[in-house]
């Protein structure tokens, strides 16, 4: 009976959490866009990147620039290795910061990121990187900035 | 942050400009491809046949992106692949002065009948004055600008110096220096392409140098706000003074003498102070086009390339120009700008 109640709370636990964080900021997901980049996956990357995208404290606004930042990212061989996800949070108004806190990346917050969006902390053994994910489409979040600490 | 006294003037400014500066009108006749206008608003929408252009707004196309804009009387814009193009308009001698702003890619421009005050052309290196002309401009990634004449005659100026071009004419500019030798082309002789890509390899080859390129072109566009900026604060102060007067002089005198007072002092002066306003922010939009489309490309190509040697000497040379630009920007350009502008 004692396992049976603590199965069911088990489940609840899993069931709720994942009826409750969104897409986009599950640990599991950041990973699967981690395995992109590692993966040197470019295309695939491009597809999730969405108009405009922030880089650090740019904005960039043309398609052609997206697809020059993560083919020169593939040919500098950025890698990822052995990654963990430290924390998620959702972007508030106030995290803008954690890019840039210039006027133009406040803007950019407010205007242009989804409700529903994510800053995660990757760590891995070359460094912490920060990837802003919103949204989904094809069983992956939607990427809306990066910047490697 | 800085506070910025201005952004209410200049919001409501932004407001009112489009319905008492602008008559010409100028609508997208053909598109192809992506092709998106950045409104003055700050909306992007995707760009359709029949969409109409105001002063302030912006043609994006993507990389298969093609659009054909028509401006009254029959003037006639080919925007191609990957370009930037940005209707503005500044005062100029108490006339308003229409530009035609190219900041990044290709434009292909055809003045049917200049009729009034000649529209100027600028890329981030350049501007050139028309005359009943047929032109191309191109506009490199390194900010550099390639200026080729069909028909008419066209002077492109740069760094106080000007070249006059006739037909079948061209020059280059480098951001921050005087036109080049002009030299003579045939159509369809020049491949811009080919010409961005020498542009991009000479970026590569000195990133630096192209850098310092931009920031003397900056420079150049905050030199002009700096030298704006004390009569429009000036200005605006007597407006709100002068304004002031008039409630007393109605009670003083009737509301025959406050109007008339209105139309003699205070009309010209609001007139002319959002004159200034309007030259401040073509400067500042001018400095945010070149910051956002070329100095934000050139530090996204070495970011990225860098990405996993930022020790890298020539890279960190890079990022110690870049740097200071921004903090120019961030300081004398940001605070001219509003939320719709990003």
């Amino acid at each position: 009976m004692r396992k049976a109640y603590l199965s069911l709370i088990l489940f609840t636990i899993v069931f709720t959490s994942c009826a409750t964080v969104p897409f986009a900021g599950r640990e599991r997901n950041i990973l699967k866009v981690v395995d992109l980049i590692n993966r040197g996956n470019t295309n695939q990357l491009i597809s999730l990147s969405q108009i405009p995208f922030l880089l650090d404290g740019e904005i960039i606004m043309l398609e052609k620039d997206l697809e020059f930042l993560w083919e020169n990212f593939a040919s500098a061989r950025l890698a990822i290795p052995d990654p963990r996800v430290a924390e998620t949070r959702p972007a508030s108004e106030s995290s803008h910061e954690i890019f840039a806190s210039s006027m133009e990346v406040e803007v950019f917050w407010k205007k242009y990121l989804p409700e529903a969006s994510f800053i995660a902390r990757i760590v891995s053994d070359n460094g912490e990187f920060l990837l802003i994910l919103g949204g989904r489409q094809r069983g992956f979040p939607l990427i809306y900035g990066f910047k490697a600490l | 942050m800085k506070v910025n006294n201005n952004k209410p003037f200049l919001a409501l400014l932004l407001l009112l400009l489009p319905l008492a500066v602008f008559s010409e009108e100028a609508s997208v006749v053909y598109t192809e491809g992506e092709v998106d206008i950045k409104y003055r608003s700050g909306e992007r929408w995707e760009a359709m046949i029949g969409d109409l252009l105001e002063r302030g707004d912006t043609v994006i196309t993507g990389k298969s992106g093609m659009a054909e804009i028509e401006e009254r009387p029959y003037n006639l814009y080919k925007v191609s692949p990957d370009t930037v193009f940005t209707l503005m308009e500044v005062e100029q001698g108490g006339k308003k002065q229409a530009v035609l702003s190219c900041t990044l890619g290709s434009v292909a421009l055809k003045f049917e009948k200049v009729m009034g005050s000649e529209p100027v052309i600028t890329t981030p290196s350049m501007i050139a004055g028309v005359r009943g002309t047929e032109l191309t401009v191109f506009a490199g990634l390194d900010g550099s600008s390639l200026v080729i004449v069909e028909e008419g005659e066209v002077e492109v100026t740069s760094e106080g110096k000007a070249v006059v071009l006739n037909p079948e004419e061209g020059v280059e500019v480098r951001p921050g220096e005087p036109p080049g030798e002009k030299f003579r082309v045939l159509r369809g002789q020049i491949d811009f392409s080919t010409w961005n890509s020498e542009r991009f390899r000479a970026f590569m080859d000195d990133p630096v140098e192209s850098a310092l390129g931009v920031e003397k072109r900056l420079n150049y566009y905050i030199g002009e706000i700096d030298s704006l900026l004390p009569s429009f604060i000036e200005n605006k102060s007597r407006v709100k003074e002068e304004r002031k007067k008039l409630d007393k002089l109605e009670k003083e005198k009737g509301k025959e003498a406050r109007a008339e007072y209105y139309q003699k002092e205070i009309f010209p002066l609001e007139v002319k102070t959002s004159y200034m306003a309007m030259n401040i922010r073509y400067y500042a939009l001018s400095a945010l086009s070149l910051r956002r489309f070329i100095l934000g490309r050139m530090y996204m190509f070495m970011r990225s390339l860098y990405i996993t040697e930022p020790e890298n000497e020539i890279y960190s040379n890079f990022i110690d120009v870049y740097r200071r630009i921004i903090d120019a920007f961030e300081e004398k350009v940001v605070p001219h700008l509003v939320e719709a502008d990003i």
